[in-house]
């Protein structure tokens, strides 16, 4: 199979898009006869080439992450400068890649929701949207945190990659929890307070200035 | 009440949209409404980067050159922000959401677990409640509009604001201006 991964994350090739989708590609490689090749959308000349390939490709894997709550700007132009392309009789299938921030699976819900009906629009079969929550971050963090995230992106790459469908119910599952326990997220974000923002805004000496609101109305 | 029209019409826009968007100007100004229209297409926007700089190093505000500013300050002082678009494959328009991804400074880094959902705190203490008005496209269907509304309201519950409607140009400007001023 030959497929066109494409990161949709404006922070490119450093994103924790491209990590997790990198994660699905080992696993896709593991079918010997299987091609991929990986393009930014941050970069020019990486959109261009995507605009001229995706029409053209087997299977499209379209990675990105939560940007107020659906996909970011970066990502909806780029579909919307698409779909003016002429588009041949085959389709590609089109396969989707959501990341979040905040943990619950709740928050990826809708655009999960979108991208069905978007691949729909497009005339092409979606195999599935894979979510995840509470991935910021996940580059820095240690291996022994991160292994078995990694490991089920690895997994559903090789399955997808092995048959060209995933499950729904193996979706489900690497979406994770709708929601968590007030007490447990209560605890994450007070964790995430001291240990990283504050951490980055004493760094930065702005620490002082967090608060701050340079727009409030006189 | 002071209304912000948001005209995401794309480029190139659709001459439809725009003049449903004066008609509906003039309609909330005859109910004594004041009125701020940004025509998004003619500013010049960049793209969120996710750098974090508007939290972390110039806290409160977007460390790009660009039209933000504008944007912000006219988001901050209207009581309900109009989010104006054409559907686009199902959707607001890119252009409107570019806009939208602008707003990140409004929200504090940290987050709020109380309500038992993650969001970010608020910076202001007053945001404006949310409208969304849409133009359908030929073939917009039930699930297009449910998953337009869905969507929106969870950005608008995120940004600590509330949406109030979720319209369509189908209506007559008088009924949304209507709405969008009952609210």
């Amino acid at each position: 199979m030959r497929l066109l991964a494409l990161n949709g994350s404006p922070r490119g090739p450093k994103s924790n898009t491209r990590f997790l989708t990198d994660e699905f590609l080992r696993g896709f490689a593991a079918t010997p006869t299987n091609q991929a090749q990986t393009l930014d959308l941050a970069r020019p000349s990486d959109r261009d080439q995507a605009l001229a390939a995706f029409w053209h490709s087997e299977a499209v894997l379209l990675g990105f992450p939560l940007y107020a709550d659906s996909m970011p700007a970066m990502v909806k132009e780029f579909l919307e400068e698409l779909a003016t392309r002429p588009r041949p009789e085959q389709r590609p299938t089109l396969l989707f890649l959501v990341q979040s921030g905040f943990p619950e699976a709740t928050h990826t819900a809708p655009v999960a929701r979108y991208l069905k009906r978007l691949a729909g629009r497009l005339g092409c079969v979606c195999a599935g949207v894979l979510r995840r929550g509470g991935i910021e971050g996940i580059r820095s963090k240690p291996a022994w945190m991160v292994r078995g995230i990694l490991q089920r992106f690895r997994q559903m790459g090789e399955t997808f990659g092995c048959t060209g469908q995933l499950d729904p119910q193996t979706l489900q599952k690497l979406a994770g929890r709708e929601r968590y326990l007030r007490f447990a997220l209560r605890l994450v974000c007070w964790f995430d307070r001291v240990m990283f923002w504050d951490r980055e805004l004493k760094a930065n000496q702005t620490y002082d200035k967090r608060l701050d609101a340079p727009y409030a109305c006189p | 009440m002071n209304a912000l029209l948001l005209n995401g019409n794309p480029n190139p826009p659709d001459p439809r949209f725009d003049a449903y968007l004066q008609d509906l100007s003039r309609a909330l100004t005859e109910q004594g409404h004041g009125v701020n229209t940004l025509e998004l297409r003619s500013m010049d926007l960049r793209q969120c980067s996710g750098c974090f700089d508007c939290w972390l190093k110039t806290p409160g505000d977007c460390a790009t050159r660009d039209q933000h500013g504008q944007l912000l300050r006219a988001y901050l002082a209207a009581d309900v922000a109009v989010l104006a678009s054409p559907l686009v494959l199902g959707f607001s328009s890119g252009l409107l959401k570019r806009s939208i991804e602008k707003l990140l400074p409004i929200l504090l880094p940290y987050v709020d677990a109380s309500s038992g959902e993650c969001r970010h705190f608020p910076r202001y203490s007053k945001v404006p409640r949310l409208a969304v008005l849409y133009q359908e496209e030929s073939d917009t269907a039930d699930e297009d509009r449910a998953v337009t509304r869905e969507i929106w309201s969870r950005m608008a519950r995120n940004a600590n604001s509330s949406l109030i409607a979720c319209l369509s140009t189908a209506m007559a400007t008088r009924e949304v201006a209507h709405a969008i001023a009952r609210a």
